[in-house]
């Protein structure tokens, strides 16, 4: 956190290596959240690289007294991908443009019920459990309270098994 | 327990979150929660699988250097973080812009982008608030300033060097402490083992500042183009406020005598305080106190804009100060001279004159307190 600060402020007076560190740290992780939240590869680089280019032009955007950063450029990105989604106006979410015969079966019927939630419940729940955000965080990159982030994931949650157990392959597994 | 009532804790048990001890005895020996439990383990598990299945992102080496930064009006910062209608945020800036033309007007005047940084400082969230002043143009003499007011019971120590500029944007090191249970602070001492921090303060941006033990700063800033003469109240009205009572120079006049002559000293202003007092101590003279409230031994004497008038043994008094001192009509005065400063204040000479405005009983008591 504190080479992120540091970095950040080199970045703040303009320095171009010091911003390449923190998107060289941050942008893969944010192509793959990214990935999950539009189902679009494609879409989610685009939208990765619109973001840096974002937070480099408007350097005061961000306030280190206020969270950390990975928190802010992945609400940042989770903005752009909401604004990405309004552009495309009735498409359904749920697009997958990836062949499923790429995925294993069990990482397949993860994926397609993850592909059912709404927007903000992918989010919630692959930033706390691939990401590994504290409540703090989230509520953060989120734009929700604190304590709201508990019941929210507490629903996504539910959400979740209950698509999963409601798929062929789980009835199977369970008879 | 119902499951029903335990199943929110058992998606925060998954989260490494502390659940209350009922909620986990009966997740212990309850199969329908265990299943729960074990199934959020096993989406989570998943999940970092899918994740970890994921095709790698290639990045593109990119020159941010070549990329133009921009600099946002406010204008296009409401538009960036608007969330309420454009019509209505337009009406909105329409409605200040018309309400503020004369603040605008004075701004102008006083020059924008002026050598000098005028720091206010706000305490979230109750509000207590302050302004130093320092010059960013190198001059050693004014390129650091100071506050440490009584906040909550404790005293705030605030210190801002200035470090460098670029444009708009002014880069201070800050110290920022708290001594809590306490109301004196010792400027050298108090400060020594408080590391800096680096903050970069710009007109219209607001820079919150932690302070261990009693919480954030908001830290503002505007340029002036020139010193103002009262360098901790540079906002401050012709008119005093509420309970305001200041003292900005003083000279004393005794019948056709100059008793004293301070206008090289400053000045001193409490607000807020309905009991505000000013003290005079000059060596010779010994000590004037000077009230908005009656209190035992004092005199009544009239106000009038910068012009204080008494009687005492029999003799004309008349003060002058460069501003006009309070809203009451009416003080009460009182002089002792026999006193002597050193007996009642720390570090006191008795052979410099000096002069204060605080609240009647603090300077009553035995024990004054800078």
């Amino acid at each position: 956190m504190a080479e992120d600060r540091e970095l950040w402020e080199r970045s703040r007076q303009g320095d171009g290596r010091a911003f390449e560190a923190l998107y060289l740290k941050y942008a893969p992780k944010l192509e793959v959240f990214l990935r999950q939240v539009l189902g679009n590869q494609q879409a989610a680089q685009d939208v990765m690289q619109e973001t840096f280019t974002q937070i480099w032009q408007r350097p005061n955007g961000f306030e280190p007294e206020r969270g950390t950063l990975r928190a802010y450029v992945f609400g940042a990105g989770r903005k752009r991908a909401a604004e990405w989604w309004r552009k495309q106006g009735t498409r359904k979410e749920t697009v997958q443009d990836e062949p499923a015969e790429c995925r294993t079966e069990t990482a397949s019927l993860v994926a397609d019920a993850l592909a059912q939630l709404p927007q903000e419940g992918r989010s919630l729940i692959w930033l706390r459990e691939v990401e590994g955000y504290s409540y703090a965080e989230l509520a953060e990159t989120l734009e929700i309270p604190i304590g709201t982030v508990r019941s929210r994931l507490f629903g996504v949650r539910e959400e979740l098994r209950k698509i999963w157990r409601a798929t062929p392959q789980a009835k199977e597994r369970d008879s | 327990m119902k499951c029903d009532e335990a199943a929110e804790f058992v998606s925060a048990l998954c989260d490494g979150e502390t659940i209350p001890r009922e909620v986990a005895e009966h997740i212990g020996t309850c199969e329908v929660c265990r299943a729960r439990l074990n199934a959020y383990s096993a989406i989570g598990v998943e999940l970092k699988r899918v994740a970890s299945l994921e095709p790698p992102v290639t990045m593109k080496a990119r020159s941010w250097e070549k990329e133009q930064r921009i600099r946002m009006n406010w204008w296009q910062m409401g538009r960036t973080a608007m969330k309420i209608p454009r019509f209505a945020f337009a009406s909105m800036l329409a409605l200040i812009l018309v309400l503020s033309s004369s603040l605008v007007l004075v701004r102008a005047r006083t020059g924008g982008g002026g050598p000098v940084l005028v720091l206010t400082f706000k305490l979230l969230p109750d509000g207590t608030t302050g302004d130093c002043i320092i010059t960013t143009d190198g001059n050693a003499r004014t390129n650091q300033c100071g506050y440490t007011p009584g906040v909550r019971g404790g005293m705030l120590g605030l210190k801002f060097r200035f470090v460098s500029r670029d444009g708009d944007r002014t880069q201070l090191g800050v110290k920022a402490t708290y001594k809590s249970h306490s109301d004196t602070f010792h400027f050298i001492d108090d400060f020594k083992d408080v590391p800096e921090r680096m903050v970069w303060v710009e007109p219209g941006e607001k820079e919150q500042i932690a302070v261990s033990g009693l919480g954030e700063i908001e830290l503002t800033g505007e340029y002036l183009d020139h010193l103002p003469l009262l360098r901790f109240r540079p906002k401050e009205a012709l008119d005093p406020q509420k309970n305001e009572f200041r003292v900005v120079a003083p000279v004393l006049i005794r019948g056709k005598e100059v008793v004293l002559n301070l206008s090289e000293n400053g000045y001193s202003i409490d607000s807020g305080d309905p009991e505000a007092a000013l003290m005079i101590y000059y060596p010779g003279e010994g000590r004037y106190l000077i009230s908005t409230v009656p209190f035992e031994g004092a005199v009544d004497g009239t106000v009038k804009l910068g012009q204080i008038k008494f009687n005492l043994e029999g003799q004309d008094y008349l003060l002058l100060t460069a501003m006009p001192t309070t809203r009451s009509e009416h003080v009460w005065v009182s002089h002792d001279p026999q006193y002597k400063l050193s007996e009642h204040m720390q570090d006191a000479r008795d052979d410099l004159p000096m002069f204060m405005v605080r609240k009647l009983s603090g300077l009553l008591g035995g024990q004054i307190h800078h």
